[in-house]
């Protein structure tokens, strides 16, 4: 059983009443046709399941996350192998995640559900909030044996020789405490089905600043652990070593934990994940008008 | 395809599940499954309609004995069948009409009829007993009712209000048999209780027991909604 009771609002039209509903068998484990992970399970978007879900996240040039000294152990290294003196890599490594599976995105429950008032078009916002990680039984929400690819340029002070070097590596994620905050603007159609979009972007009564529509978030105190970092791919294993030294220093920043977690919101804030998160979602709503009807 | 608001949707939803023999909602279906009270047929055991006109000059004190009022389960809310169902926020008012569904429900009276016995007392101690049939049609149920719980595991059916109305041109049909003798009075009281006003009378009776039996009637039916959706929800 989730660990979390989903807070449900006294209602005061029928869509509310139904909403209550929707997260009270979301939320049991008993209920085979509505329950939450086994719903998730069977989403797939972009044309991907999602679960597991398979991705790639591009970070970009990591600047002021590299320890000075072992970019120059780096290029040390690599000045050896080159039989340079005093070469040296310039800029900084630009970090990638080629290939990212994840598991446990159905491990999941609802923790809030609020509807808002209608729309002036007729629909109806509902903001709900998934907490990760409340089904023990579940694998938790993560990955292992995700790809990163580190790439950097170093030269010899006299600019003669110049090389690429890339390093490859594996590494896990794990997540502490995560939430989704969801909006879903509802429409309800005289041929009794339940259309669902999910916006870009969404003000909620009372608030003074937009929330995007998906947002990949943490409880206080939660977070993203980046760990068990391996260099699988390197030109010698001192230049391994080195790109294990930048990795962990890399991985254990803030500031890339925040690119991390930036990268996989984008990917679900684009508009086909969206579509089609919201099309299964009004699937399952029009599904369960049938059934009452 | 057009955006409805929320009323609007729920009403025809419900609309259609209350006509539909195949949804749990189905109402001639939910009418059959109330237990308590059971409400086919619908029994009182008494009532006692006073002094009444039989006819002019004849004033009889009338009382009915067990009667039982029968086709209740025949009974639609659809506009097709002359019926209407509107939700506004979780409070339903609806007006259900008896005998309109062709074939009925199986077990159930085609048509909305009341079987009684009856007593006249002349108010001179001599008395006089026997059985009247009558069937109508346009009967109508009319009713108000809120949504109550937070979702549709706990859900309770409130009734406010449940009445059984005739329209001023409904049409009645009575059959009167005495237990001893007077055959002339068949016909004067056959065409008593072919009175609209007669009928509203022993209605008001009627009506006057449905709404002493509301909570019991919430109860039944909230109980027998709650499995319902259970069962088909999974809840």
């Amino acid at each position: 059983m989730p660990t979390e009771q989903a807070a449900s609002s006294a209602p005061t039209g029928f869509l509310e009443y139904l909403l209550n509903s929707v997260v009270v068998m979301a939320n049991d484990p008993n209920n085979k046709k509505y329950y939450l992970p086994t719903f998730l399970q069977g989403v797939k978007v972009d044309g991907k399941s999602l679960v597991p879900y398979q991705t790639e996240i591009n970070l970009g040039p990591m600047q002021n996350m590299v320890n000075p000294v072992s970019l120059y152990v780096c290029s040390a290294d690599w000045s050896l192998e080159n039989g340079l003196n005093d070469g040296e890599c310039q800029g900084v490594p630009t970090f990638a995640i080629p290939a990212i599976t994840f598991d446990g995105a159905n491990n999941a429950s609802i923790r809030s559900c609020t509807m808002d008032p209608v729309n002036s078009d007729l629909s109806y916002p509902v903001r709900l909030c998934f907490a990760y990680g409340t089904h023990p039984d579940l694998p938790p929400l993560g990955a292992t044996g995700a790809q990163f690819k580190m790439d950097m340029v170093c030269h010899s002070n006299d600019g003669n020789v110049t090389a690429p070097l890339t390093g490859l590596g594996t590494f896990d994620v794990t997540f502490t405490k995560a939430i989704l905050n969801l909006v879903l603007f509802l429409r309800l159609n005289d041929d009794m089905t339940i259309s669902v979009t999910i916006p870009d972007s969404y003000t909620a009564p009372g608030q003074s600043s937009a929330q995007a529509g998906v947002l990949l978030d943490f409880d206080a105190g939660g977070g993203l652990h980046i760990g068990k970092i391996k260099v699988t791919d390197a030109a010698t294993p001192a230049l391994g070593t080195d790109y294990g030294n930048l990795a962990d220093t890399a991985f254990s920043d803030k500031g890339t934990l925040a690119s991390v977690m930036a990268g996989l919101n984008q990917t679900m804030q684009q508009q086909s994940v969206r579509d089609d998160l919201a099309k299964a979602i009004g699937q399952q709503l029009t599904a369960l008008i049938s059934s009452m009807r | 395809m057009t955006v409805l608001n929320q009323d609007d949707f729920f009403t025809q939803v419900f609309e259609q599940g209350l006509s539909n023999p195949q949804s749990k909602l189905y109402l001639p279906g939910m009418i059959l499954s109330s237990s308590n009270p059971s409400l086919n047929p619908y029994a009182l055991d008494k009532l006692d309609l006073g002094q009444q006109a039989l006819s002019p000059g004849i004033q009889m004190g009338v009382s009915l004995t067990d009667l039982k009022v029968l086709g209740l389960a025949n009974i639609a809310v659809n506009p097709a069948h002359g019926g209407s169902f509107v939700l506004h926020g979780l409070v339903t008012d609806f007006c259900a009409q008896f005998g309109q569904l062709n074939p009925p429900p199986v077990g159930v009276n085609a048509q909305f009829e009341m079987d009684t016995n009856f007593t006249l007392d002349d108010g001179d101690g001599d008395t006089t007993s026997g059985n009247m049939k009558v069937k109508m049609d346009k009967v109508s149920l009319t009713g108000q009712f809120t949504i109550g719980g937070t979702d549709l595991g706990d859900i309770e059916m409130q009734l406010a209000n449940l009445s059984v109305l005739l329209p001023d041109d409904v049409k009645i049909s009575a059959e009167v048999h005495f237990d001893s003798g007077a055959p002339g009075f068949n016909k004067m009281m056959e065409n008593f209780l072919e009175q609209v006003a007669t009928m509203r009378g022993i209605l008001a009776g009627v009506n006057q027991q449905l709404t002493a039996s509301l909570p019991q009637i919430s109860a039944d039916l909230s109980k027998i909604v709650r499995a319902d959706l259970q069962q088909q929800l999974g809840m």
